[in-house]
């Protein structure tokens, strides 16, 4: 008899110990996943939350720029140490062994690299964000079966800008999830308007079916990096973040 | 340190298969492969160390050591870690014996670090020994 793959085993077992795992995604690239994934981790974290910040967007890793984190992966005894932002917020990213190296992986060494990373990764938070990559690929259908087998709560959330070549590539992602049985707690378009003095210019306007329900609608804040490097959530952001915050607090 | 978390990962995870299974494992074969840079020695003392907390003090561990070969996808040509492994190592840490390094954590990573010494391509396939995978497991 042969066991196919002992990570497996064990990244089964780490995630089926957490309360809830949120996949924040798209499908599409430069929407803002990675900056929602932030605020949602930075939101939740000041709210008592326990979070681990997992990046899994592989080529593209933002999380640690955006956290103005500078990390090169520990390990102990236990696995490797995820980097400790604040004592309820861990962050783990492919960057953090690589640094600013870009990864040529093809398919199946993207699966090898996530499980390893998991499988070793010594994470003490319930609640579980994950930043996934743009695309349809190894990543989110990896992290899926993964989630799957551990049989923990999970949903996505789905995020587009207000633009028709954006939501195109939305609406398939989320009926991907519907065809694989996901549940996807809420769609939000991110820099949805933008405030210029009392004024509010939508910079689009998206006719999305009824079936597709808006949780949240945000603002395009220019320089959120620079805000999110200091650990800052703009005024305008937060207000905008509430009806998300309201339907992921009772899940955490 | 890599050698004592693969040993708690590979122990928790053979209990948990037998818990699953219902099943006493007697005999599990290791392949190590080169790539992974494993200590063989240290990973088995930390395997024999660990074994009693997992429950499996009885089980017999072997270890089969397999020789990592490259394929690169552009060329085709065919290399074997132990002709580039001075080389990269030094250039991961300037020194061949004491060298943590990514590849050691995650040999799927070898595609950032290492080229086709052909065609220097960042294209190729690891087609043998890429790191620890369990080859058998012997049970009743």
């Amino acid at each position: 008899m042969s066991m196919s793959d002992f990570r497996e085993e064990v990244i089964i077992d780490k995630l089926s110990r957490c309360n809830y795992v949120l996949m924040v995604g798209a499908g599409k690239g430069g929407v803002g996943k990675s900056v929602i994934s932030t605020l949602l981790a930075l939101k939740l974290s000041s709210m008592r939350k326990e979070i681990f910040l997992l990046d899994l967007d592989l080529h593209g890793s933002s999380i640690p720029s955006l956290l103005g984190i500078n990390y090169v992966v520990k390990e102990s005894e236990k696995g490797f140490k995820p980097y400790e932002y604040n004592n309820r917020l861990e962050v783990m990213s492919l960057k953090f062994f690589i640094e600013d190296k870009p990864a040529p992986l093809r398919g199946h060494y993207k699966d090898y690299v996530i499980k390893e990373i998991l499988t070793l990764t010594n994470w003490k938070s319930k609640n579980v964000i994950i930043d996934l990559p743009p695309g349809f690929s190894n990543e989110l259908l990896t992290i899926i079966k993964l989630v799957r087998k551990a049989n923990v709560k999970r949903g996505h959330l789905v995020i587009t800008n207000p633009s028709i070549i954006s939501a195109e590539v939305v609406k398939k992602y989320m009926t991907l999830l519907k065809e694989l049985g996901e549940e996807i707690i809420g769609l939000v378009i991110n820099m949805a308007y933008m405030k210029y003095g009392n004024a509010v210019i939508r910079l689009g306007e998206l006719r999305l079916g009824k079936e597709f329900q808006v949780l949240a609608e945000l603002p395009y804040i220019p320089g959120i990096d620079n805000y999110l490097m200091r650990g800052v959530i703009p005024k305008e952001l937060d207000k905008g973040l509430k009806p998300l915050i309201s339907k992921i607090v009772p899940l955490f | 340190m890599h050698e004592l978390s693969l040993a708690d990962a590979l122990l928790k995870a053979l209990s948990n298969y037998a818990v699953r299974n219902n099943v006493r494992i007697r005999r599990v074969i290791l392949g190590i492969g080169q790539l992974a840079q494993v200590d063989k020695d240290l990973l088995k003392d930390n395997i024999v160390t660990l074994a009693g907390v997992y429950g499996l003090d009885d089980v017999k561990f072997e270890f089969k050591e397999e020789e990592t070969i490259f394929k690169c996808n552009a060329c085709g040509h065919v290399w074997r870690w132990g002709e580039i492994r001075d080389e990269v190592l030094r250039g991961l840490c300037g020194d061949v014996v004491e060298c943590d390094n990514p590849i050691h954590y995650i040999p799927a990573l070898a595609n950032v670090f290492i080229r086709c010494p052909k065609c220097n391509s960042l294209d190729f396939e690891v087609i043998k020994g890429q790191g620890l995978e369990v080859l058998s497991i012997e049970y009743e």
